[in-house]
C-alpha cells in the first residue's frame, strides 16, 4: 500500500519533463527574437587584413611571430599556398561567430521560426525576413574568402560553395555548387527578405537598409554597378527612417590630436587605442555591426599600412589619428611614414557604414559618369575627415572618370585601412578591365632602417583559400580550391 | 560456523520431545515457557551464597541469573532436602555439580535446556544390554598452544543432545551410545569430529582462518545485504582497521590505497575502480552512504568520518553493481555507518590524532641560486640585447626587473659599468629562499578528534558522534576548521515495523588570508623584507586588472592622475584581504522495513542532502587588487583635475556567494527472502526515484568597510556601458552586481529488479534488471532511457562431495556474471534540443537575448558498458591462505564526448557518442595468517590489480603530423593518458635539438615530423597496482606496514634544463642549463640544447625534439613504505584506573621508504616542482569508556 502510494508520487510523467533552469529551448516567437537580439556576426583575425595590397610587415617583429595564430598570419601575408597544416582547420570556418556558425542559427531560424508559438504572421515573417538576410551576408562572406572573385563568363563553371539550408549537426555531405549558384542564393535571399524588413532601429539588428546595402555590395563584387545603383539609392532612403541616431563623427574635432580636450574627442590615447573611441552599439557611422577582431598584443608592430598607403594621407587627414606611428610603448616611429591601428582590443567594424555607403554611391556614380555627383558624395564624407580645405576633390580628379573611380578607390583606402575592405575591393577589381591595375601585387616586409627585407606576389589563385586537407577527410564530396 | 549455527537451530525443536519421551514425564515442571528461548551464551557466571536452601528454589536462582531452563521430573527430587552453596562467579556446570554432590541425580545441558534425571533402576536385561551399547565418555578440549577451551559445544549425531565444557576444557557424559560421534565446536575454530570411547583424551582445535569466522559474511550493496556465500559478485572488502589508522588525509577513500584490489588512487584518472570507463563522463565511482548516493566529489568525502564508517564495501562488477544503473559503470563504493548496539550500559568511544605534514620541498628541482642566475643574466644579455633594445618594450612584457632595469640602464648609459657592477654584483649576493619560507609557508599539521556514544535497548539504539578536525596548511594566515555530528536512532515498533534515522551535519569553515603564493620562478635575488624586517614593495609582481605587465613608467602616470598609491607589496598584502567559506552540509537518512507477510518486507529509503555554502570574499581599501579597480574606473584626464572616482575610493570591496544545494531520493523496495529445504530465494523489486536543484546567488558590494558592514553605492548602469576617458583606458564592468539562480534539476525515475537463488548452498544464480529515466537529454523521450541488466552464477565447488577428501582445501568458489552498467553525462552536457542560455550585453539588440550554448544532437545515448566478471575464492591449508583471484572485461560503448561533425555544419565537434573503449584485466588479494600464537601474531594481506585499457574506437581525427601525435594523449590502438615523443637525434652544429626519423635521418627544421617518426612511449595512468600490509601483534603492541607500489607506466621527467625566453626574466632555469650548448663542437659535449636569444631563432627550432623526446619519459614504477603504525594498549588494571575500558596510543610514520625504477631517484608521486614533505609523523590515542 504504502509502496503503491509513494511511488504513485514520483511515477507522474510530468516529473522528468522539466526543462533545467538556466537555459531553454526555443518554443515561442519572441525565443527566436532573442535569439536574433544576442547575435552578431565577427570575425577574428580577418585573413583579407593581412592580404590587402595597403599593409607591409615590420621586421623584426615580423619574423618574431611565433604560435598557430601568428604563423597563419605570416602565411596569409606571404600568399602562400597552405595556410594550414593538414591537420588544422580554417580558422575562417571554426570561427565562433564567424559566418559558417551563424549559418547554423539563422538556417534555425528560418526553419523553425514559422512553426513557433504565439507570435502573429507578421512577426514571424519579419524574424524570418531577418535570419534569410542574415544568412546572405554569412554566403556572401563565404563567397569571398573560399571562391574565385567573381567573373560572369565563368561563373557558371567555377566551384561555388556548399548550399547550407539546414541546422543538424548529424550532416555529412558537402557539395559545392558553381559560383553562379552561390550568388544567386545570395541574392535571392536578400530580395525575398526585403518586403518584410523594416527601419533601422539597432546597430545589431538587421533592417531594410542592411538587405538594400548588401545587394549593392554583391552587385559590385560582381562587377554589375548597373545593378548595384538601385539597391545603394533605396538604402539612402532607408537612412531617413532611422529611430536611432545616424551620421558621421566630425573627425576633425574628435580626432584632432592637437586639442585632446575638444567636447566629444576619442582621445587621450592610453598607448593601448584612443580611451573614448565609441562602441559599436552606439557608432553612429554604423549601420550593422561586423567586428573584425585582433586582439593580439604580439602582433600589434608586425603589420602596418605599406609606404604608399602612407602618402595617400594629406597631412590634415585626421584619419591618421586612428593609427599610430610608434611602436607599443615607445615614442620611436616607424621609418617610411608607416603606421599601425591605434586600438586593437575591440577590433573594428567591417559591416555596413555610413561612410562607406558614400562611398559606394561615389564609385557607382563616377562609373556611371556623374561625375558631380560622385565629387559631392565624397566630399560630404571627406568634409568630416580632412581639416581645412584639403577634403576638397581636385578638380583634375573631379573631371576626369578614371581618375575619379581611382581617387575613389584611394578614398576607400583611406577609410578602410587594415580592416581586411580593400580585399574585398581587390577581388573584384580583378576582375575589371580597367581598373585591375589598382591592385598592387606585391607585399613587402620592411626592416627598421625602412630598406625592403623581403618581396611576395599575389598570384591569381590566391585569391581563394584553400580548405585544407582535414576540411576535405570530414566532408564527403568537397572539392578543394586549387 | 554460520553452517553449523543453522542445523543446530533447525534441529533443536525435535530435540524437545524426544527427551521427554525418552524420560516418560509423567509430571512436568515447566520453568519457562516454551517459546522464550534465550539467547544467553554459553559459560554464563553464576552466583550463590544460600545455606539451607530448598533445592528447587535453589534451581530457580539459577535460571533467574543464566536463563537456562530445567526439565525435570518433580518426583525425583529428594523432599525437604536442604543444601548449602557458595559459588562465585561459577559456571552453569560447576554449580551444577556442586548442588547435586551427594545427590542420585545426573544432568545434562543442551543448548539453554538443563535436563534433571534420576538414574532408573534398569532391569537386568537393560543393564546388560547398556553395559555394551552405552558407555561414559570423557574428554578434554584445548586450543592450538594447549590451552583448554571453557564452553567448546559438544553435540552428538546420532542422539542430539548437547554440552559444554568446563573451565579445564573437559567434558563428562554418560550414557552415550558406542556408536555416536561427538561433535565439539568453538567459535572461530575448526569444528572437529571423534569417534565416542571411554576417553577420547586431549582434542586439540585449530583457528579457523576465515577473518570474520562466525559471522556471516555480507556485503551490503546500497540496496540490500547480500550473504557472500550467495552471490556471484565481485565485492571487495578493505581492512578497516588500517584505513583507521591512516592519518595522511582524513578522506576515506584516499586512505583505501593498496587494500582493495581494482582500486586505484593514483595517476592522471584520479580514483579509479578498474580502469578508466570514460573520457568526459565521469570516472570517479559513485559513492553511497547509508544507501543514498553521496552528494559531492571523492574530495569532498573528508565529509564523512572515518571513526563512524562501520563498513565498506567496493563493487566491480555487473552483478554487484548494475543495481546502480546507470551510474554504476565506474563501480560503486558502499558506506555503511555505524549504528547503536543494545547494551547495558552506554559506551563511549575517543579517538584523536595529531599528524605533523611538514613543509613541502619547494627546491625539490633545483634551480639556479642567485649568483648563477645573476651570472647567467650577465652573459646573456648581449646575446638577446640586438633583438630586444627597446627597455619599453621589454618592460610591457616582463615588467621592471630590478636586474633588466640596471642591464638596460648601463648600455642606454644612464649608469656607468662600475655602478652596473656593484649593483648586479649585490643582487646576486642577496638570496630570497629564506624569506619565502618565513613569511609565505608554514608547517601544515592537522588534529582530528571524535567521540561517541552508543546505547540503547529493545526498542531504541542510538549511535552519535561528535568530530572536529583542524587543519593547518601550508599557507600562513588560512585557518580550516570542520566540525562534525552524527546522529544514527534505530527504532523496533513491535516485531514487524523497524526504522532508523540518521542525521550527520558538518560544518566546514576555512578563512584564508591574502598571502602571496611563492612562485619558485620569480628572480632568486627578489627579497621581501629589507635589512630591518621592514615589507618590500616589489612592484612587477603586481600586474594590471587584465593581467597584463604594470611597467613602473606607466604606474607613476595613472599613480599621479588617480591619486592612488599603486605599489604592491606582498608581506602587507597579506592581511589587506581575506576570504571565507563557510559551508554546512547535512545528510540524512530516513528508512522503514515493515514485514508484510513470511518473509516478505517492505523497505523504504528516503534520504535529503542539503548543503549550503556561503563565500564571502573582502577585500579592504588599500588591497592591491581593490586600488587597481578603483583605478581602473577613475577618470581623471591629467594629474591637475579632480579625480572622479566611479568606484568608491573610500572602501574595500564585498563579493559573496551563496550556493545551495537540494538533493533527495526517495526508493521502495519489497523484499521476499525464502529458505526451503535445499533453497534459497531472494527477490527484490522497486522503484527509486531522485532529484537534485542547486541554487546560488551571489552580490558585489562597494566601498564596503568591513568593519561597520556598510556600503556605498555605485552607478552600475553607467559602469556596465564603459567608462570612457578612464585612467587605463576605457573601463567595462563585466556582469551586474547581483547574480545567481536555480541551477540545472537534475532528476531520475528507475525501476529496479534483482534476483538471488541457491541450491544446496552450491549452486547459485543472481539476475538484476533495472531501467533508470532521466531528464539529462532534454525532453526527448527516447533519449531518457537506459535500461541495463546482468546475470552471473556462482558454483561453490568446495562444498561438493567429491571434494571433501582434498582436505587441505578449504574453500573453492567459482563466479561468473555478466551484465551491463551505464554512465550518465552531466547534467546539461548535451540535448537533443538547441539548448539556449540568456545572455547580456551592451551591444545586444535590447541589451540582452539568447546564445545557443550548445547545438542539438538527436543522436546521443547513454555511455554503456558491459562487463565480463570470472573469479575464484579460495582457502587453504585450514584457512591459513585465502584470497581471490578475478579477472574482468569491460567493453564501454557509445562514449560521451567530442564527437567530431563536418565544421560545415557550423560546429567541428559536438558532444555525442564518439568511441569505445575496452578494460581488461586481473584483482588478486590474499590474505594469510602467518604465525598465530596467544602471544604472537603475524598476518599478511596483499592486492595486485592489473589493468590493460584500450582505445578501440574515437569517431574523431587522427594525429596528422608528428607535433600533433606528440601532443596527443589519446589515439585508437593505445591505452588512454598515452603518451608519444620524439626519436631524439643529439644537437646539430648550432646548438638545436634534430628528431631521428624512421628512416635513420635527423632533421632540426620544425613542422617535418610525421606520426610515423614518433616513438610510443606508454601510458602514464599505473597500469599495475597494489599493496602489502604486514601486521605484528605481540601480546599488546601491535606493528603494521603498509607498501603501496604502482607500474607499467611512464611519468614526465620534471627536469627541463631548456629556455626559450629571449630575455631573461624568470628563474625557470634548472642546473642543467648551465651545461648547454654554448660554441659549436659543444654537440658532441652535450645534449642540452643552446639558448635561443630571439624569438626569430626559437620560432625556427623545435624545443620539444629534446624535451619531448624519450630520455624525458622515465618508467614510473615504484614502490613506497607509505605507513608504517605502532600501536600499544596500555594493560586494564591500568584502563580501569580511570574508569575505562581500553586505551591505546599510535604512532605512525608515513612515506618512509621509495624504491623507483626511474633511475634519477624522481618520486613518481610529485612529477612537479615542488614535492610534498616526507616521513612524516602522526600520534594518536584511542579510548572506550
Amino acid at each position: 500500500m504504502l509502496f503503491s502510494i509513494l511511488s504513485q508520487f514520483s511515477c507522474k510523467k510530468e516529473f522528468l519533463e522539466i526543462i533545467p533552469k538556466g537555459q531553454t529551448i526555443a518554443i515561442t516567437t519572441g525565443d527566436y527574437e532573442k535569439i536574433l537580439n544576442a547575435n552578431y556576426i565577427a570575425t577574428s583575425f580577418e585573413p583579407g587584413v593581412y592580404r590587402g595590397d595597403e599593409m607591409a610587415g615590420l621586421n623584426p617583429f615580423f619574423n618574431n611571430l611565433s604560435g598557430a595564430v601568428l604563423l597563419r598570419q605570416q602565411r596569409l601575408f606571404r600568399y602562400e599556398d597552405r595556410v594550414y597544416d593538414n591537420d588544422q582547420l580554417p580558422n575562417e570556418i571554426t570561427n565562433v561567430n564567424g559566418y559558417i556558425r551563424k549559418l547554423y542559427l539563422f538556417n534555425k531560424v528560418i526553419n523553425e521560426v514559422m512553426d513557433s508559438k504565439a507570435g502573429t504572421e507578421g512577426q514571424k515573417l519579419a524574424l524570418l525576413a531577418e535570419a534569410k538576410v542574415g544568412r546572405a551576408i554569412c554566403n556572401f562572406m563565404f563567397l569571398s574568402d573560399f571562391t574565385k572573385p567573381y567573373n560572369a563568363t565563368t561563373a557558371g563553371t567555377d566551384l561555388g560553395i556548399p548550399n547550407l539550408t539546414s541546422a543538424d549537426v548529424n550532416q555529412k555531405d558537402f557539395e559545392r555548387g558553381t559560383l553562379q549558384e552561390g550568388y544567386n542564393l545570395v541574392i535571392k535571399d536578400l530580395t525575398d527578405a526585403l518586403p518584410n524588413l523594416g527601419a533601422i532601429t539597432h546597430r545589431r539588428k538587421i533592417s531594410k537598409l542592411v538587405a538594400e546595402f548588401y545587394l549593392s555590395r554583391v552587385h559590385m563584387a560582381m562587377n554589375n554597378y548597373t545593378a548595384a545603383r538601385p539597391h545603394i539609392d533605396a538604402a539612402f532612403i532607408e537612412i531617413a527612417k532611422t529611430t536611432i541616431p545616424l551620421g558621421f563623427y566630425d573627425y576633425t574635432i574628435v580626432l584632432n590630436p592637437d586639442n585632446q580636450t575638444a567636447p566629444g574627442s576619442w582621445f587621450p590615447d592610453s598607448g593601448f587605442g584612443l580611451d573614448n573611441e565609441p562602441l559599436a552599439a552606439n557608432n553612429t557611422e554604423v549601420i550593422y555591426n561586423i567586428t573584425a577582431g585582433w586582439r593580439q598584443l604580439s602582433a600589434i608592430d608586425a603589420f602596418v599600412f605599406s609606404p604608399q598607403t602612407a602618402s595617400l594621407y594629406t597631412s590634415t587627414d585626421r584619419r591618421l589619428s586612428l593609427f599610430t606611428p610608434f611602436q607599443i610603448n615607445t615614442t620611436s616611429p616607424k621609418p617610411l611614414g608607416m603606421r599601425r591601428r591605434a586600438s586593437f582590443f575591440d577590433g573594428v567594424n567591417v559591416g555596413p557604414s555610413l561612410p562607406d555607403m558614400y562611398l559606394m554611391r561615389a564609385e557607382i556614380k563616377a562609373r556611371a559618369n556623374d561625375l558631380a555627383g560622385a565629387v559631392a558624395d565624397l566630399e560630404v564624407l571627406r568634409a568630416k575627415r580632412i581639416a581645412g580645405t584639403a577634403f576638397k576633390v581636385p578638380a583634375n580628379v573631379g573631371s576626369d572618370q578614371q581618375a575619379l573611380v581611382r581617387f575613389i578607390l584611394d578614398e576607400r583606402i583611406r577609410e578602410f585601412a587594415i580592416t581586411g575592405l580593400r580585399w574585398l575591393d581587390m577581388r573584384r577589381l580583378s576582375q575589371d578591365p580597367i581598373y585591375n591595375n589598382h591592385v598592387d601585387y606585391t607585399h613587402e616586409i620592411y626592416n627598421a632602417n625602412g630598406t625592403v627585407a623581403s618581396t611576395y606576389q599575389l598570384k591569381p589563385e590566391r585569391f581563394v583559400l584553400k580548405f585544407g586537407e582535414r576540411m576535405l577527410n570530414e566532408s564527403n564530396g568537397l572539392i578543394d580550391n586549387p | 560456523m554460520y553452517r553449523i549455527y543453522t542445523i543446530c537451530t533447525a534441529v533443536s525443536k525435535p530435540l524437545y520431545s524426544k527427551i521427554m519421551l525418552i524420560m516418560r514425564l509423567t509430571t512436568v515442571i515447566l520453568l519457562a515457557s516454551l517459546l522464550q528461548v534465550s539467547a544467553a551464551t554459553f559459560g554464563q557466571k553464576v552466583t550463590l551464597n544460600k545455606k539451607n536452601a530448598p533445592l528447587e528454589s535453589v534451581l530457580r536462582e539459577i535460571r533467574t541469573q543464566t536463563g537456562y531452563d530445567f526439565f525435570y521430573d518433580a518426583k525425583i527430587l529428594p523432599k525437604d532436602k536442604k543444601i548449602d552453596v557458595a559459588v562465585k562467579d561459577a559456571t552453569i556446570d560447576e554449580v551444577l555439580r556442586s548442588i547435586l554432590t551427594g545427590i542420585p541425580l545426573s544432568y545434562t545441558i543442551d543448548g539453554t535446556i538443563i535436563s534433571i534425571k534420576k538414574p532408573e533402576e534398569p532391569s537386568f536385561i537393560e543393564r546388560l544390554r547398556s553395559r555394551f551399547a552405552e558407555i561414559d565418555v570423557r574428554g578434554r578440549v584445548v586450543d592450538e598452544n594447549g590451552n583448554p577451551m571453557q564452553g567448546a559445544s559438544i553435540s552428538f549425531k546420532i542422539n542430539p543432545r548437547k554440552a559444554v565444557t568446563n573451565e579445564k576444557g573437559e567434558f563428562y557424559l554418560q550414557g552415550i551410545d558406542e556408536k555416536e560421534i561427538i561433535i565439539i565446536v568453538f567459535v572461530g575454530y575448526e569444528p572437529i569430529e571423534v569417534a565416542a570411547k571411554r576417553d577420547i583424551g586431549t582434542i586439540r582445535l585449530v583457528p579457523s582462518n576465515k577473518e570474520l569466522s562466525g559471522v556471516e559474511v555480507k556485503y551490503n550493496t546500497g540496496y540490500q545485504q547480500v550473504s557472500r556465500d550467495r552471490s556471484a559478485g565481485s565485492f571487495a572488502k578493505p581492512d578497516l582497521k588500517v584505513i583507521l589508522n591512516r592519518t595522511s588525509t582524513p578522506n576515506i577513500i584516499t586512505r583505501l590505497e593498496g587494500l582493495v584490489p581494482g582500486l586505484t588512487t593514483r595517476g592522471p584518472a584520479g580514483v579509479l575502480v578498474r580502469g578508466q570507463s570514460s573520457l568526459n563522463a565521469g570516472t570517479a565511482p559513485l559513492i553511497v552512504i547509508d544507501g543514498i548516493e553521496f552528494d559531492g566529489t571523492i574530495d569532498q568525502l573528508t565529509r564523512l568520518n572515518a571513526q563512524d564508517v562501520e563498513d565498506i564495501n567496493i563493487l566491480k562488477d555487473a552483478t554487484s553493481a548494475s543495481i546502480w544503473g546507470a551510474k554504476a559503470a565506474n563501480g560503486v563504493i558502499v558506506i555503511t555507518t555505524k549504528k547503536g548496539k543494545a547494551g547495558d550500559k552506554l559506551k563511549i568511544d575517543y579517538d584523536g590524532y595529531f599528524a605533523f605534514q611538514g613543509r613541502p620541498d619547494l627546491d625539490y628541482v633545483q634551480r639556479l641560486n642567485s649568483k648563477q642566475f645573476i651570472s647567467v643574466a650577465r652573459e646573456l644579455f648581449p646575446q638577446y640585447y640586438p633583438t630586444n633594445s627597446r627597455y619599453t618594450g621589454v618592460t610591457s612584457v616582463f615588467n621592471s626587473l630590478p636586474h633588466l632595469q640596471i642591464q638596460y640602464d648601463l648600455v642606454r648609459k644612464k649608469i656607468t659599468q662600475a655602478q652596473a657592477d656593484f649593483k648586479l654584483d649585490s643582487l646576486a649576493n642577496l638570496s630570497n629562499t629564506n624569506q619565502i619560507a618565513d613569511l609565505f609557508v608554514r608547517d601544515a599539521s592537522s588534529l582530528n578528534q571524535t567521540i561517541s556514544v552508543s546505547g540503547g535497548g529493545k526498542a531504541h539504539t542510538f549511535y552519535g558522534s561528535l568530530n572536529h578536525i583542524g587543519t593547518q596548511n601550508n599557507t600562513p594566515g588560512t585557518q580550516n576548521n570542520q566540525y562534525k555530528i552524527n546522529l544514527n536512532n534505530n527504532f523496533v515498533f513491535g516485531k514487524r515495523i523497524t526504522a532508523s534515522v540518521n542525521a550527520d551535519l558538518t560544518n566546514s569553515v576555512v578563512r584564508t588570508g591574502n598571502t602571496y603564493n611563492p612562485s619558485r620562478t620569480i628572480v632568486p635575488y627578489q627579497m621581501f623584507q629589507d635589512a630591518y624586517g621592514d615589507p618590500l614593495n616589489v612592484n612587477y609582481l603586481g600586474s594590471l586588472p587584465n593581467g597584463n605587465a604594470f611597467p613602473d613608467s606607466l604606474r607613476t602616470i595613472y599613480q599621479s592622475r588617480s591619486r592612488l598609491d599603486l605599489n604592491y607589496n606582498p608581506v602587507l598584502e597579506q592581511d589587506r584581504a581575506y576570504s571565507t567559506i563557510n559551508g554546512l552540509y547535512a545528510r540524512l537518512v530516513g528508512s522503514v522495513k515493515v514485514n508484510i507477510l513470511k518473509g516478505l518486507d517492505f523497505q523504504g529509503t528516503y534520504g535529503y542532502n542539503v548543503s549550503n555554502v556561503n563565500t564571502r570574499d573582502v577585500l579592504n581599501e588599500n588591497s592591491y587588487a581593490m586600488r587597481m579597480q578603483v583605478m581602473q574606473f577613475t577618470v581623471a584626464a591629467n594629474p591637475t583635475v579632480t579625480p572622479v572616482y566611479n568606484i568608491p575610493a573610500i572602501g574595500g570591496r564585498l563579493n559573496t556567494s551563496t550556493n545551495t544545494s537540494n538533493a533527495w531520493t526517495l526508493r521502495n523496495q519489497l523484499v521476499y527472502n525464502r529458505d526451503w529445504n535445499k533453497h534459497q530465494l531472494s527477490i527484490m523489486a522497486g522503484q527509486q526515484a531522485t532529484s537534485s536543484t542547486p541554487v546560488s546567488t551571489t552580490a558585489v558590494y562597494y566601498g564596503w568597510d568591513d568593519q561597520l558592514q556598510t556600503s556605498r553605492p555605485v552607478d552600475l548602469a553607467r559602469l556596465a556601458a564603459g567608462v570612457t576617458g578612464a585612467i587605463a583606458g576605457t573601463a567595462t564592468l563585466a556582469g551586474n552586481n547581483v547574480g545567481g539562480g536555480e541551477g540545472r534539476v537534475a532528476r531520475t525515475t528507475s525501476y529496479f529488479a534483482n534476483l538471488g537463488y541457491t541450491f544446496d548452498r552450491k549452486y547459485t544464480l543472481n539476475a538484476s534488471w533495472r531501467i533508470d529515466e532521466s531528464n539529462l537529454f532534454g525532453r526527448d523521450k527516447s533519449a531518457q532511457n537506459r535500461p541495463v541488466y546482468s546475470i552471473g552464477g556462482k558454483w561453490a565447488l568446495g562444498r561438493e562431495n567429491f571434494m571433501k577428501p582434498v582436505n587441505w582445501l578449504d574453500q573453492l568458489d567459482f563466479r561468473l556474471t555478466y551484465g551491463i552498467t551505464g554512465n550518465a553525462p552531466t547534467v546539461g552536457a548535451a540535448a537533443s534540443y538547441d539548448i539556449l542560455t540568456a545572455s547580456n550585453d551592451v551591444n545586444y539588440v535590447t541589451g540582452a537575448g539568447f546564445l545557443l550554448s550548445s547545438p542539438a544532437n538527436s543522436k546521443l545515448t547513454w555511455e554503456g558498458t558491459k562487463v565480463f566478471n570470472g573469479g575464484i575464492d579460495f582457502a587453504i591449508f585450514k584457512n591459513r591462505l585465502s584470497g581471490s583471484i578475478e579477472g574482468y572485461i569491460k567493453k564501454t560503448q557509445d562514449l560521451i564526448g567530442d564527437l567530431s561533425t563536418s565544421p560545415f555544419t557550423g560546429y567541428e565537434f559536438v558532444t555525442g557518442n564518439y568511441g569505445n573503449l575496452e578494460n581488461k584485466g586481473i584483482d588478486i588479494g590474499l590474505n594469510s595468517n602467518n604465525i598465530r600464537t596467544r602471544d604472537f601474531t603475524w598476518s599478511s594481506g596483499f592486492t595486485f590489480s592489473y589493468n590493460k585499457n584500450k582505445l578501440t574506437q574515437l569517431r574523431g581525427n587522427a594525429p596528422a603530423t608528428g607535433a600533433a601525435l606528440v601532443s596527443t594523449n589519446r589515439l585508437v590502438g593505445y591505452p588512454l593518458n598515452t603518451r608519444f615523443a620524439y626519436n631524439y637525434g643529439g644537437l646539430n652544429s648550432v646548438g638545436d635539438p634534430q628528431f631521428i626519423r624512421a628512416d635513420g635521418s635527423t632533421s632540426a627544421a620544425i613542422n617535418v615530423a610525421t606520426p610515423d617518426d614518433i616513438l610510443y612511449m606508454g601510458t602514464s595512468q599505473p597500469v599495475w597496482s597494489g599493496g602489502l600490509q604486514n601486521s605484528f601483534r605481540y601480546k599488546s603492541i601491535e606493528l603494521s606496514a603498509s607498501i603501496i607500489y604502482n607500474g607499467g607506466y611512464v611519468v614526465r621527467s620534471n627536469v627541463n634544463p631548456t629556455t626559450n625566453e629571449q630575455v631573461i626574466a624568470t628563474n625557470n632555469l634548472q642546473l642543467g642549463f648551465l651545461d648547454r650548448w654554448k660554441v659549436p663542437g659543444d654537440e658532441l659535449r652535450t645534449d642540452i640544447p643552446r639558448f635561443a636569444p630571439s624569438a626569430a631563432i626559437a620560432n625556427a627550432r623545435n624545443l620539444s625534439y629534446y624535451i619531448s623526446s624519450q630520455q624525458f619519459f622515465l618508467d614510473g614504477a615504484y614502490a613506497k613504505l607509505r605507513d608504517v603504525t605502532l600501536a600499544y594498549s596500555l594493560p586494564q588494571t591500568v584502563a580501569k584506573h580511570i574508569n575505562a575500558q581500553a586505551i591505546s596510543f599510535r604512532i605512525q610514520v608515513n612515506n618512509i621508504l621509495l624504491w623507483t625504477a626511474n633511475g634519477q631517484g624522481m618520486d613518481p608521486e610529485f612529477t612537479g616542482t615542488i614535492r610534498d614533505a616526507q616521513g612524516t609523523v602522526s600520534l594518536g590515542a584511542h579510548i572506550t569508556f
